[in-house]
């Protein structure tokens, strides 16, 4: 009749006592695993929401402090040298330029660039006026491409090119699916891309010098469109904002970019260049905000400052976070109030067993035993109840906290939607974060559930314990 | 002989208020096995106090207990209690919520000392030496009288297999019959099986069933 079967005698002949700590723990329990499951959804929703919504930073001229000084251009030194920072999870920088085409044709998508917008004479029409066709170029510095990544894009055919062909400055390109589809392209077609350059200073249009390149299709990209209400109200997908934009390494660009440069001061003709640098980094986290425009300002060119999306995110993230503030105390209060309200009441029915404790001791039990055996009978009971509260504190912690969650979001006014340059929705509304939320049982919530609440009901065995073996036998015997 | 406990210039006193009053003045004793020994005394006279020292269930404050020539504070007052001694109280003190025959295994799980044989036989048979029948020896002990809970509690303090056994006034709460029933099986274990018994009680009767009386007056022990 060692320790624990004598826990187990107790637990099976003193019914009513186990019953009322049974269920004093299944309550408490209850709102400890809720609090928790709701704790992980919420990290798991803000998790997502933050891989696909990181918190980046561009810089950008500072055109107030720039005043009448031409600004410096960014440069890749100055670019990777930001990008060490520790503060980083990646940076992306990219090389953009603007290159047409005699032969192919437009996608139909919504940014194509036509001559006239381009020239300032229309900005409105998109009717052409001539056989040229405007491709934005968007260079990379890495074949893991950003767009791919947060998943604005997916390769459909082919494949991205190598980090070989980005050292090198290869011809090798990837192009929308409409593109493709428009002119009839696949991967391994070969297309020219050129770039005119024109003088107007007679008045009329005279194509001084053509600067062209060939450039081999490695893959074929369809990207994500936005969906949109029609005349009817009838959900449809957007035209794809990236139909007309072409991927290539940034040294590709660099290359043609150099030799259209040699021809304009050759020519000793003014020639309006678009090309123009960008550069993307993302944190590792909101609270490095500070730190890393502190390190880091002072890296960039004069006038030069960092714009953040921060305030988006805080404005997606604040309701949920506001949550998880709140579940985070419901947590803390509810452990606290186990291990008083578990303690307190074990501490009651031990007071009624000191002449059971008093025997033990005077029998010369070893004073460990005693313990474990008030130990073993709380956590006996203490097994079945936490794993009961697993579920059911899951299922009403669930319906509780999407109507909280809920509720907040619609008194953030998150209904608001932004867009990128691009033309994405940037930020997220309550329907997509509400679709996100999901208070799921995965094995580290069960885990932790499991080892907070046995651990609670550990640390409220403690008060019981300590009063048994202050027992003076002799008093409570004789 | 050797003596299996002897006391030597024990005192117990207490503070109160500014008085120190004595319980037990200078006790000495001897006590060997195969004896009966009762103590006797009025209520107040110290006789409790003295069976709680030699049980070790309070620390003495003066003066030497020992068992088998050895102090008893050199055993460990715990060590002592678990595998020298088997104690009797007067109210019996069975865990309620078990059977008599658990009670037994819960002591003979408790000892360090070598059961022989198998436990649950063991604890079987010290019951039917004590008169308790196998159906009772699995009743939940609140449903036996007084006298079957005393006997139990008996059983319980052999079940250790030890040669020392105190009783703190074991009749107390028991008939005559009963209780000269009781008094004559410490009078068997002494003599039959060679057990060192100790008894305190108030009963002059119950005390002149045993081998020797020794009479506690104001914590002064004295020889009948």
């Amino acid at each position: 009749m060692n320790f624990l079967k004598r826990s187990i005698i107790s637990i099976k002949r003193r019914k009513g006592k186990t019953i009322i700590l049974f269920i004093s723990i299944l309550l408490v329990c209850n709102v400890i695993a809720g609090s928790i499951s709701v704790k992980k959804a919420l990290q798991n929703t803000e998790k997502n929401i933050t891989n696909s919504m990181p918190i980046e930073l561009k810089p950008v001229i500072d055109y107030d402090k720039l005043g009448s000084k031409d600004p410096v251009n960014l440069t890749e030194d100055i670019i990777n040298k930001v990008g060490k920072s520790v503060y980083l999870k990646n940076y992306y920088y990219s090389f953009n330029y603007t290159l047409t085409s005699d032969n192919l044709e437009s996608a139909d998508g919504g940014m194509i660039l036509y001559k006239d917008y381009y020239m300032g004479l229309d900005t409105t029409s998109k009717i052409r006026y001539d056989s040229e066709a405007y491709f934005t170029i968007n260079g990379t510095n890495t074949n893991e491409l950003k767009e791919i990544k947060n998943g604005k894009i997916k390769i459909t055919s082919g494949t991205v090119y190598t980090k070989e062909d980005i050292d090198n400055g290869n011809n090798v390109i990837i192009i929308s699916t409409e593109l493709a589809q428009k002119n009839n392209l696949k991967v391994g077609s070969i297309i020219t891309l050129h770039k005119k350059i024109e003088d107007y200073s007679t008045g009329e249009l005279r194509v001084l010098k053509t600067i062209s390149e060939d450039y081999k299709i490695v893959g074929i990209f369809e990207a994500e469109t936005n969906k949109i209400k029609d005349t009817d109200g009838n959900v449809v997908n957007e035209t794809n904002p990236l139909a007309n934009y072409i991927y290539m390494p940034n040294k590709t660009v660099s290359i043609i970019h150099d030799k259209i440069v040699k021809a304009v001061t050759e020519l000793n003709i003014e020639e309006y260049d678009n090309f123009n640098v960008t550069a993307t980094y993302q944190l590792n986290s909101i609270d490095d905000l500070e730190n890393f425009n502190n390190d880091n300002l002072k890296i960039l060119p004069y006038a030069y400052k960092f714009e953040d999306n921060s305030s988006l995110y805080n404005n997606t993230l604040g309701p949920i976070n506001s949550i998880e503030v709140i579940s985070n105390y419901v947590m803390y209060a509810a452990i606290l109030a186990s291990i008083l309200i578990i303690g307190l009441i074990s501490l009651l029915f031990i007071r009624e067993r000191k002449h059971e404790m008093g025997i033990y001791l005077a029998l010369g039990e070893y004073k460990k035993n005693i313990a474990f055996q008030i130990l073993f009978e709380t956590v006996i009971i203490s097994l079945l109840a936490v794993f009961i509260s697993i579920f059911t504190g899951n299922l009403l912690a669930s319906n509780i906290s999407k109507n909280m969650l809920e509720s907040k979001l619609s008194n953030s006014n998150n209904e608001e939607i932004y867009y990128d340059e691009y033309g994405y929705q940037t930020n997220y509304d309550t329907d997509e974060i509400m679709s996100d939320y999901n208070v799921n049982l995965d094995y580290t919530t069960v885990i932790l559930i499991f080892l907070i609440s046995i651990g609670s009901v550990t640390i409220s065995s403690l008060i019981p314990i300590y009063y048994t073996l202050k027992i003076n036998p002799k008093k409570i015997l004789m | 002989m050797n003596s299996t406990l002897n006391v030597t210039n024990l005192s117990y006193f207490y503070k109160d208020g500014e008085m120190i009053r004595h319980i037990l003045k200078d006790v000495n004793v001897d006590f060997q096995k195969g004896k009966f020994y009762t103590i006797l005394g009025e209520s107040g006279s110290g006789k409790t106090t003295f069976l709680s020292l030699i049980s070790a269930l309070e620390e003495q404050k003066q003066g030497r207990i020992k068992y088998e020539n050895i102090d008893i504070r050199q055993i460990g007052l715990d060590n002592y209690r678990r595998n020298k001694i088997g104690i009797i109280f007067q109210s019996y003190n069975l865990i309620p919520y078990m059977t008599p025959l658990e009670n037994i295994l819960t002591a003979i799980s408790i000892t360090d000392n070598k059961i022989p044989g198998d436990k649950e036989t063991v604890a079987k048979n010290l019951l039917k030496y004590v008169g308790i029948d196998i159906v009772k020896a699995n009743r939940t002990v609140n449903k036996l009288s007084g006298g079957e809970q005393q006997r139990v509690a008996i059983a319980r303090a052999l079940s250790t297999d030890v040669d020392l056994i105190l009783a703190d006034e074991p009749t107390g709460n028991l008939d005559e019959d009963m209780s000269n029933e009781i008094v004559k099986l410490f009078s068997t274990l002494a003599h039959e099986h060679n057990k060192c018994v100790i008894m305190v009680t108030h009963s002059k009767d119950i005390a002149s069933l045993s081998d020797t009386v020794f009479r506690l007056e104001k914590g002064v022990l004295k020889s009948e």
